[in-house]
Order: structure tokens, then sequence, then C-alpha cells
């Protein structure tokens, strides 16, 4: 990257402040999953060990966040809990990227009758409410992590798939599509050099507000007993468990729902400023 | 010029499906290109002028089977390319290359104008790669300097340029010109057309210029065909043509050019009335018919066929008939 | 002859993400009434901005200062309420491309019956006779169907008279043609063109014609403005300006067109339009002037008269009126 384009960028970032506190609640949150045995008071009660003598502690100065029905350090958990949810975030997207681009780039490339089975295998994964289908892959694959996040991911990639299909069916239109086939590059150099790099901003797009969403979906299966398992720190698993104190023991549920909402929203207000950021009329060199 | 033509076309014809509402089974067909047929020698410049829906770039199209065509033949260098196996016809195709009129849209955008220029010298395995690349910049008028830039950071006509250097590098015969100046400006339009003129003299290059811009055409053309609803209408050389125009539509073009000479204003001149019709239900007969103003029966009935009206001058004209 | 309008020292920057853009740098111009005045120039000269500054259509990063007198009322002086009788009723422009101006989701009946009724206080009825008048004066005497179409219905020449239509409603005093056949077909522009010039005698209205096209200018101006890089370059009668071009960028230009009689070696300007984010100091021109003298890289030139109905804004004349050698 030039030195101008990184003016460039920041430029874009301050006029748009939202976004630039998007970013730093992002980066915020790297860091605290990177350092979460620094930065968390009770890394051990973050790992699950009870606490019972401290049990649904309002916060204090000795517990910001209160403590839960083990006695465990909410902020802490919180803290911890950050690391899983930035990792299902990137896995997920990641995962269904990896398989959603390819097949995209394939179907809206080659179209006919490699288009339609691919559009249709696709239909047949949107026809279901992502959740639901996730759900049920979930409920088949078994509990924990992982299969959490290929449950995830196998209910994710169709978009990206429809999404880059569309990208790749316009460029291939392009004269300098048409120009590099007269040349006499091969397919794969033509989806890897010319469709791939101009088809994929919208997608990078829409994956970095996916991250939210992906938290937001792996919390929902935490939260329906299905992702991660208890003891591990996971925020949607909280809200799970602190649903039933909510209303005697509001700090317990609310400061992991929080953490979730904050960290969707963070995703969504970057994600936007990326569309400016990659837009091909303003500059398209980022990738 | 008697020498094997570089190419020649036969009675090309392209026509494009169409379905009139959205559940009918009854296909109709626009008849985009319509029996098209010329030839053109080495070094040679032939313009294809016309109106919008003329079918012009759809025949420069057709010939580098961007569109497969209909009907008809094309031969390059003696060979019947419009039947030959893909993989066959993609050697033959490096010959055949493509300035298109929006320079910015046929250049990838993601790509420097190093990687633009050097990707087919990458698939040919030349040698020092950079140095042919500079080279190349240099024989269209760009400079070491563009060679790390971006499309979007080059101005239009040095966009164009990059284009055509593009082209250089595979060493083609025969370039199709698909309105390469339209959208730049008065003053770089006159450098690419120069630029054109200079690579042709230099290299024996081959054009065919599509234009709708007939004092362009008079500047670079050889030869001149005039196309109305898919069929040339009138095809001679560049002096023919403009000096001695035989079919009516081909005069009334002419006439509607504006002039750079405000001297030029008294002199009263046809209006051409109406607008080209819808090639989906062209005319029956003549083509023109609907709009010429010296219009007869017959025209209306018969479709005109050729009439040689000096070497080279052919004009499809009920009129030129009765006039020879 | 009476001025209509008199453009004073425009000056008009844009604000944008890369630093500020000097798109208009001191224009001066003068349209009679009952003339046609075109605005030659290349993209970005600034010619469409002109006409934009001059209906006060500019976006919220306008900075604009300088006169626009218009009918004797300082255009820029205006309440935004005032400036709106002067839109469309006083002053009525035409694009490039019609579509755009058209609603593609209602009947041309609708779109005209609109504007009619929006400054005459007239009722619906008599509004539909006056939208058929109108179409009958552009030669669109098939007033029924075309009423009753939509514009994707319509050629493009066809959507341009309808433009013409609408513009004409209020009979205005001026109509700024912006670039009005640069979409069209040569045997369509030739009828536009006619129309227009027709239309003009009738209705006794100037006309501002925007156009990159020297052979339009030639065909269809009384008087020229030449445009380069946000300055009015040269200003002379039609005639003059042909015959006897003086600014070097004119002569440039002129040298660079091919003309469809006869084959001429052309002559390209060399180089490129510049930036206007940081345009070249004193003359704007200079990096491309063959004749560039030391002054001209240091002071702007004034408009400066020539003779009676010619002026130039160029150093070699600015003392006194010389050839260049």
């Amino acid at each position: 990257m030039k030195k101008e384009e990184i003016i460039r960028v920041m430029k874009i970032l301050v006029r748009n402040k939202l976004s630039l506190l998007g970013l730093i609640i992002i980066i915020g949150l790297v860091i605290t999953a990177l350092f979460a045995p620094w930065l968390a008071p009770y890394p051990e009660q973050a790992k699950g060990e009870p606490n019972l003598e401290e049990k649904l502690q309002p916060p204090s100065s000795k517990h910001w966040f209160g403590t839960d029905y083990m006695g465990r350090d909410v902020l802490s958990r919180v803290i911890y809990g950050a690391r899983i949810s930035l990792i299902v975030a990137v896995a997920v997207v990641s995962l269904g990227l990896l398989i959603g681009v390819p097949l995209g780039l394939l179907a809206g490339f080659k179209g006919g009758a490699v288009d339609i089975i691919i559009m249709r295998i696709t239909d047949i994964f949107l026809s279901f409410p992502p959740l639901l289908l996730a759900l049920l892959i979930s409920v088949t694959l078994g509990r924990g992590l992982e299969n959490a996040i290929i449950a995830l991911a196998v209910s994710w990639w169709p978009w990206y798939t429809r999404l880059i299909r569309g990208m790749a069916i316009s460029i291939k239109e392009k004269p300098y599509v048409e120009v590099a086939k007269s040349l006499g590059i091969s397919n794969w150099k033509i989806i890897a050099r010319h469709i791939l790099p101009n088809a994929i901003s919208p997608v990078i797009v829409q994956g970095t507000m996916d991250m939210g969403s992906a938290i937001l979906e792996a919390s929902a299966l935490s939260f329906l007993g299905l992702g991660v398992q208890p003891p591990t720190a996971d925020w949607g698993l909280m809200v799970s468990q602190g649903k039933d104190y909510l209303l005697n023991f509001w700090w317990y549920p609310t400061f992991p729902g929080l953490a979730i909402f904050i960290t969707v929203v963070a995703f969504n207000l970057v994600g936007d400023t990326l569309r400016e950021i990659l837009d091909p009329r303003l500059r398209r060199r980022f990738l | 010029m008697s020498s094997e033509p570089l190419l020649r076309v036969e009675n090309l014809k392209k026509y494009f499906p169409i379905k009139e509402r959205l559940f009918s089974k009854k296909v109709k067909y626009v008849k985009a290109v319509d029996g098209v047929s010329f030839t053109l020698q080495p070094g040679e410049t032939l313009a294809l002028v016309g109106e919008t829906g003329s079918g012009k770039t759809t025949t420069g199209r057709t010939i580098l089977r961007l569109y497969e065509p209909t009907g008809g033949k094309v031969y390059f260098k003696g060979q019947e390319i419009t039947k030959m196996p893909m993989r066959k016809f993609k050697k033959i195709r490096m010959k055949m290359q493509m300035i298109y009129q929006d320079p910015y849209s046929s250049l990838n955008p993601r790509m420097s104008i190093l990687n633009i220029i050097a990707e087919p010298l990458r698939e040919m395995k030349v040698n020092n790669i950079e140095e042919r690349v500079l080279e190349l910049l240099e024989n269209v008028g760009l400079r070491k300097e563009h060679m790390y830039k971006y499309p979007d950071e080059i101005s239009g006509g040095q966009q164009q340029r990059v284009a055509i250097a593009r082209a250089l590098g595979v060493n083609p015969e025969f370039l199709v010109l698909d309105e390469p100046t339209s959208a730049l400006d008065v003053s770089v339009q006159a450098q690419i057309l120069n630029l054109l003129e200079n690579l042709q003299k230099e290299r024996n290059f081959t054009y065919l210029f599509i234009s709708h811009d007939l004092s362009v055409v008079r500047y670079i053309s050889h030869r001149v065909a005039i196309m109305y609803l898919g069929k040339i209408m009138e095809i001679g050389t560049t002096e023919q043509i403009f000096e001695n125009p035989q079919h009516p539509y081909t005069k009334i073009l002419l006439e509607s050019i504006p002039i750079p000479d405000p001297k030029e204003k008294r002199r009263k001149k046809i209006v051409l009335p109406g607008e080209i019709p819808s090639p989906l239900n062209p005319p029956s007969g003549c083509p023109f018919h609907t709009r010429c103003p010296y219009a007869r029966d017959i025209c209306k009935e018969k479709e005109p066929e050729y009439v040689e009206v000096e070497k080279g001058h052919l004009v499809k004209c009920h009129l030129a008939e009765v006039i020879k | 002859m009476s001025v209509l309008l008199s453009i004073e020292d425009l000056h008009l920057n844009f604000r944008t993400f890369w630093g500020t853009a000097y798109v208009l740098d001191g224009v001066n111009l003068k349209i009679n009434r009952d003339e046609v005045f075109g605005l030659v120039g290349e993209t970005g000269c600034g010619k469409s901005v002109t006409s934009m500054s001059i209906l006060r259509l500019l976006p919220s990063n306008a900075e604009l200062s300088g006169k626009i007198i218009f009918e004797g009322k300082n255009l820029l002086e205006l309440s935004e309420k005032e400036m709106r009788e002067i839109r469309g009723k006083k002053i009525s422009m035409i694009f490039q491309d019609p579509m755009s101006s058209l609603n593609p989701l209602f009947k041309i009946k609708t779109q005209m019956v609109d504007i009619i009724q929006l400054h005459h206080h007239i009722d619906k009825e008599e509004a539909l006779k006056k939208a058929k008048e109108l179409l009958k004066a552009v030669n669109l005497p098939d007033t029924h169907r075309i009423l009753e179409s939509y514009p994707h219905q319509l050629s493009g020449g066809m959507r341009q008279r309808i433009m013409i239509a609408m513009a004409l409603s209020f009979e205005p005093s001026l109509l700024i043609a912006d670039e009005p056949t640069t979409a069209l077909d040569v045997t369509i522009q030739k009828q536009i063109l006619n129309l227009i010039l027709e239309l003009k005698e009738k209705y006794h209205f100037s006309v501002l014609l925007i156009t990159h096209d020297l052979g339009v200018v030639a065909e269809t101006c009384d008087r020229v403005g030449v445009m380069y890089a946000g300055n009015i370059v040269e200003v002379a009668d039609v005639h003059e300006l042909f015959e006897n071009p003086k600014h070097p960028y004119t002569q440039g230009l002129l040298a660079a067109i091919p003309d469809p009689r006869y084959k001429k070696p052309l002559k390209p300007l060399r180089g490129n339009v510049p930036s206007l984010l940081n345009p070249p100091k004193g003359c704007r021109f200079h990096p491309r002037c063959d004749y560039a003298k030391p002054i001209c890289k240091e002071k702007k030139p004034q408009l400066i008269s020539y003779s009676e109905n010619h002026a130039v804004a160029c150093h070699l004349f600015s003392s006194q009126g010389g050839d260049i050698e």
C-alpha cells in the first residue's frame, strides 16, 4: 500500500466517525482476546473454577460486572468470551468464503449446466431459515464449538456463492475479460486474475458484516445448549444461563449481552465503510 | 490489389432470437447482420459506418466470433474460420485483436499497466518482460513512468494507448477498431488517430474501423461501407463514397455531418425524416424505403441487388440500376 | 442588441475529498437577446457547470462567487423561492440524455401535464390541450400516441423533442441546451438542431448551446465562447472564430479535428487537460502552448477585446492586436 492510500483510508475513517469507533472496538476486542489472561482479574474463574462464596454479587469494585451463579467474575468471563467469539466469527466467515467463493465464481463464469446445478444446491440451503438449518446440522453433528462452527458455515456459504456469482456474471461480460480470452489466457487464470479481484469487494464487505451475525448466531446456538459447552466462557452461553436471573440479578445476562450487541454493531459499522474504501471508482488497490 | 485478401467475409448473418412476450413460444429474430460481404486487403482500412442499430458493431464482433454467426463464412488469410473448432481458432484469434470504444472498460482496473501489457507476453514465454513492455509503451507514445500506474490514474487517451500497446504485444495482423476515439476529447482523438495510422504504416496492419463519425472515417479509412439495418447499402473507396455517393442514404448521411466551417451554414441541406426502423420489423423490399425521399413502388416490394457503378463501388439501390 | 444574460467574474470551487477543485476561474460572458451562443470545450473545461451555476443547481460542496445578471437581476442574490420562478419559467434546460430527465414510471401525458400545471394555473383539460400544442410545435404530430407512451417506448430523438416541448411550456427567454445531440445519430442530430433553430425564430428566445463538437457550433451558433480549464479563452462571432482564431488553444482545437469534406493532416494538441485540483499557475494553457512566454507561467491573461466582436485571453495579444508569429 502506498502512503497516499493509507492517508486516503484514514481520511475516510475520520470522516465516518462511527466506523472509526467500530474499528477501535474491533481492535480492542482482538487485543482483549489475545491478552485475556493478563487482562482478566480472575483468569481461573473465567476458565470455570467455581467461587461459591461470592455467587450472584452485584457489580462492585472487586467484581466490576458482578458475579454469576457460581460466584465467577462476569468481567473475566466476558473477556475470555471474546476469544471464543472472535474464533467463531473468523472461522465461520472464512469457512463460508472458502466454500462459497469458488463455487460462485465457477457458476458465474461457466454458466450453463454447472451454474444451474450449483445454484439449485444453494437454493435448497437458502430455503431453510439459516438458524434452523444450523440447528439441524448442529443436532446431527453433536454439541461443541467445532461442530457449531461447521454448522454455521454450512448454512452460510450459499449467500457468498450467490453474491459472487452475480458479480462474476457481470464481470465476465467486460471487455477486459473478452480481451484476455482473445489473448489466449486460460480460463483459470482469467478467473483468478480478472474475475476474482474485481468481484471480491462486496463479498469482503458482506463477510465483515457477517462476522457480527456469526457471533450472534453462535451465541444463539450456545443459548440453546448446542454450541460451546460449560464451563467455557461464551457470551451466548452466559446470556442463556443468566436469562433466568435477569429480574433479580440483572448484571449476569446483561454484560455478556451488551458485549454481543456492541460487537455486532461494530462489525456492521466497519463493513459499511469498507464498502466505500473498496469502491472501485475511488481506489481499487487494496487487494 | 489483386493479392490474396487478408479477410474475406461472405454473406455473414447474425440473428438474435428474442421472445415477443414473456411466456410466448413464438420466437422472433433480430436480424442484426443480414448478409454482409466484403474483403479486406493487407494494410487496408475499411470503415463500417452506420447509425445506432445498423449492425456495424455486431458485424465486427461476429467476425471475431465473439458472437457465433448464424450464417455465412469468414476467411482469414484464406482459411475458413467460422466453422473451425474453438481450440484451433484460438491460435488464429491472437492475430485478430479488438480495440474498444471505452478504453477504461477494456483494462482490468485492479492490474497495473505493466501487468496488463505483460499478461499475454508471459503466456508467450517472452524473455525480459519489463524491457518488452517498455518498448511497447514507447511504441504507443507512453513512458516508463506509466508502467506502474493503474488504469484510473491515467487519462482516457492514455488508457486507449495502453489497450493498443497490449494488442501490439501479440503481433496481430488484423484489428477491429470499435469506435476507438468516440469516448475521447477532440484534441486527444487526433493523437490516437495519428497513432493508429502510423502503426498501420510501420506494421502493415489491416483495420476494420467501426464508426458513426464520418469526419473521422474520411480521415482514416481507405474504403468505406455504409450500413443500414444489418445490410451494406453502399461500399467503395473513400473518394467514391464521399465525392460520388450513389445511395440516397449515403447522400443524406453525408449532408447531416456538421461541418466545422460556418460558411457551410447557408447551404440548404436535406434533412432525413423519421428514424431508423426497428430491426425486429424491418421494412419489406429495400430497408431504407420508409425514409427515402426518392422511394418508388418497386422499393417497397423488391429488395435491390448490388450494382457496380464503378470498379469497386457497389450500391444496393433500385435507382442506381436505373441510372446504369 | 440588448444583453439578456451577463456573467461577471464567476468563480466556482468544489470542496472535494482530494482538496479544492478550482472549476471556474473568473468566467465572463454575455448572451444577447435572440442569439445562439455556443460554449465549446473539452471534458472538464467547466462548460456544463457554468450552465448549472446559472440555474444555481450545484451540489452542496460548491462555492460560487461573482455575478450572474439575468434580465437586470443578479441570480446569485435571489432567494431559493425567487430562483424557482426563474428556473423553467424564464430559463429552461435540456440535457444530453433525455431519458434521465424523464421519469420512466409515468406516461408522457402525466409528466407534461404536471409540468404545465406547475406554473400555469389551469385545469387538466387545458393543460392537456397545451401539451398537444407543444408536441405539434416540436414536430411530433402523432400527439395521442406520444402522450399515452412511456419514455422507454420512444426513441432518443423523440424523447429529446419532448424535453424541448416541456422546456418551451413557459416561453422562456433563455434555453440552455447541454450537449443536446451528443447521444443521437447524425441524421437525428440534424433534425433536433434544426428544430431548436426554428423554435428560436418562432418564440424569440436565446440559446446557450453547450457542446464539444465544433461542427455543431459552426452550423448553429451566432457567437462562440471557447472554454479551457475553467476560463473563457476566446469569444467571437462564429465566422470570425473559425476564420481568424487567435488563442493558441482555439487554433489547436481547429487543427485537431478532421474535416468531412477532405482529408487534411491532423495536428493533435500535445499533453492532457490539467487537473483542476492543482491547475497550472498563470495561464492555465501554458504547459500545452507552443508559444508560451515567461509571463504566461506567472500572470493570468485577462479577456481583452481584439476587435469589435472578438475577445481573447492571451498574453500574446494583451498589449496590442498582433498575430502569433
